[in-house]
């Protein structure tokens, strides 16, 4: 069967009517349910969704799913960014560093990037919680300490070719100095390939931070996310179902919102070089 | 001669790999007198581009000097450099690579002004405008993104943020080959303006050897990364020492379909040697209709023919111009 090839603005269109969505469950957050997501209340324990105004159950503490999978939006989304922002930076920062300047500094670089794309992020992830402990700022250190090497990699190739154009060339012959033809030209002209790379990068995140907190080395417990959640709900998946229900719904829509944003934007640019 | 940038005994070599180098500029003595314009035509590969670079010091030569108004900057690092740069300019020659894209031409030309000059940001954009109506754009194209502009309006924009800080030295690489035809000569006459506004000292890269003869004061040609022939330009377009000049020469059609029809001229046979692997002797010879057994032997030197006009070639003044050049347009 053939799918019918969905057309840049099309894939526009779809991730933005997901970043809407996104973006007022986000700010909505747990007072939507009329719950508070952290409150406990053993005779309510998994109620089926519709009962006694749990618009989509409660879980095996009697907590309502709505509230705790809309405070989700919060904890993810604020990981996730703040990773992101993290590795962006740092991975902007070695990508230029070794794509601006050729002999050894790119050499000793590109070896640095290529052995921490090869290291296991997993065990990364773990030798961190293990030093650093559990919590919010260990998360968004981890993520973001497995997050810049793709930046790294990406902007080190778009450098390189941005390096040879004519108008950095024009810009070095008029006597600019490397810092202000760097965060001149080079930059403006990198600002479409990380915006297309941020998209994609921002859903691996999402998916990490479930990842990690399914596993138990994420979200500290009592806090609500999505991973945590669906880590929850095994114990009930043939009693329960609807605990799986809504986290799962979350991160597929969040994730796909980011995935679609990237593949939009790489279409608009074909590939991400160009910005006319 | 008082010159304001000199090459002595330039070699520029690029590495292509493990034990592959390519010698793009082989041993060139070469002088851009002071508020003069010298004309570098040569063939695409000749190296005249790589001179230029060479000469602004964006490439670091192998081998010989390279001494801008008198003095040496053959090994000065960046740091050195970025302060001489505002003093030697560049037009480069493709106007749709050599614009930012992604900010207006005013922005573009503010830049440097507040980078090296240090005006504020109105006062560098007031200068913008100036700079670009002094080379006939409307004030308003500051404003405008490049892929706004047309070919030769882009070009005009690249001349102007090129004069932006005044510079004494000016090279120009090939500042029309990508425009149409209708625009060349515009571009070609908005720069000899300039260059007699500003007293500028121009080096005009070009491989049209008619054009370029008519708009500099002397000449020099290139031939795989080296110079055949020099001189005075109206000296070596009426009396060619270089066969190869000739061949040049030879290549522009004469408006008069009479002398057309029936003016003698030399048609270069296949393609010029790669840089990589250059012939013996003289490095035209196999490709030369004046060549003798000497010429695939012994590299004939670059000597003076003539008052000021040097040439290459082991039989130079002593044979009769080969061919009979054609005349040029207006000359």
């Amino acid at each position: 069967m053939r799918v019918p090839r969905l057309r840049a603005p099309g894939l526009l269109v779809a991730g933005a009517l997901g970043l809407a969505v996104v973006v007022a469950c986000t700010a909505a957050g747990p007072s939507l349910a009329g719950f508070d997501p952290a409150h406990v209340a053993t005779a309510d324990r998994l109620l089926p969704p519709g009962t006694a105004g749990h618009h989509l159950g409660t879980d095996g503490l009697g907590r309502d799913v709505m509230a705790r999978t809309l405070a989700g939006f919060r904890w993810s989304l604020a990981v996730a960014l703040l990773a992101l922002v993290i590795g962006g930076a740092v991975g902007t920062v070695v990508g230029v560093a070794a794509g601006w300047h050729e002999g050894w500094p790119r050499a000793v670089l590109s070896r640095a990037i290529e052995t921490a794309i090869a290291f296991p992020a997993l065990v990364l992830a773990l030798a961190v919680i293990a030093a650093a402990g559990h919590g919010f700022w260990a998360l968004v250190l981890v993520l973001g300490l497995v997050n810049w090497v793709g930046f790294a990699r990406v902007v080190l190739a778009e450098t390189r070719s941005i390096k040879r154009r004519e108008y950095v060339l024009a810009a070095r012959l008029l006597g600019l100095g490397d810092a202000r033809v760097i965060l001149g030209p080079v930059l403006r002209a990198l600002r479409p390939t990380l915006l297309v790379v941020s998209a994609f990068a921002f859903a691996d995140l999402l998916v990490a931070e479930a990842s990690l907190s399914f596993l138990g080395i994420g979200a500290p417990l009592g806090t609500p996310s999505w991973g945590g959640m669906l880590a929850d709900s095994r114990q009930y998946v043939f009693t329960a179902p609807w605990l799986l229900y809504a986290p799962a719904a979350a991160v597929v829509l969040a994730v796909l919102t980011a995935n679609l944003l990237g593949d939009g934007l790489t279409q608009l640019w074909g590939g991400g070089g160009r910005a006319e | 001669m008082n010159a304001l940038v000199e090459a002595r005994a330039l070699v520029v070599r690029f590495g292509l790999g493990p034990g592959r180098r390519l010698t793009a500029v082989d041993g060139v003595d070469l002088a851009v007198p002071r508020h003069a314009t010298l004309a570098l035509v040569g063939e695409s590969g000749s190296g005249k581009s790589t001179l230029g670079l060479t000469l602004l010091r964006v490439h670091r030569p192998a081998a010989g000097r390279v001494l801008f108004d008198g003095v040496d900057i053959t090994d000065w690092d960046e740091r050195r450099l970025r302060a001489l740069r505002p003093r030697m300019q560049m037009v480069l020659q493709d106007p749709y690579a050599s614009l930012d894209p992604h900010v207006t031409v005013g922005e573009a030309l503010a830049e440097p002004l507040r980078a090296c000059r240090g005006l504020g940001r109105a006062a560098a954009r007031e200068r913008a405008v100036e700079l670009l109506e002094s080379v006939g754009l409307p004030g308003s194209t500051a404003g405008r993104r490049p892929h706004l502009l047309s070919g030769g309006q882009r070009q005009r924009a690249g001349i102007a943020r090129a004069l932006a800080l005044e510079p004494e030295l000016l090279i120009a690489d090939e500042p029309v080959s990508a425009l149409d035809v209708s625009t060349r000569a515009q571009v070609v006459a908005l720069l000899d303006e300039l260059r007699r506004r500003h007293r500028l000292t121009v080096l005009l890269i070009a491989h049209d050897l008619a054009l370029a003869g008519q708009v500099s004061d002397r000449v020099a040609v290139m031939y795989v990364g080296q110079v055949v022939e020099e001189g005075p330009a109206p000296d070596l377009i009426r009396l060619p020492q270089h066969p190869y000049t000739v061949a040049l020469l030879s290549a522009t059609p004469d408006p008069d379909p009479r002398i057309e029809r029936t003016r003698p001229r030399i048609t270069l046979r296949g393609e010029p040697p790669s840089a990589l692997r250059p012939p013996s002797g003289c490095r035209f010879h196999p490709r030369c209709p004046i060549a003798r057994d000497v010429c695939a032997v012994s590299p004939p030197p670059l000597r003076e023919v003539r008052t000021g006009h040097r040439a290459a070639c082991h039989f130079a003044g002593e044979l009769e111009s080969p061919v009979t050049p054609t005349r040029i347009w207006g000359g």
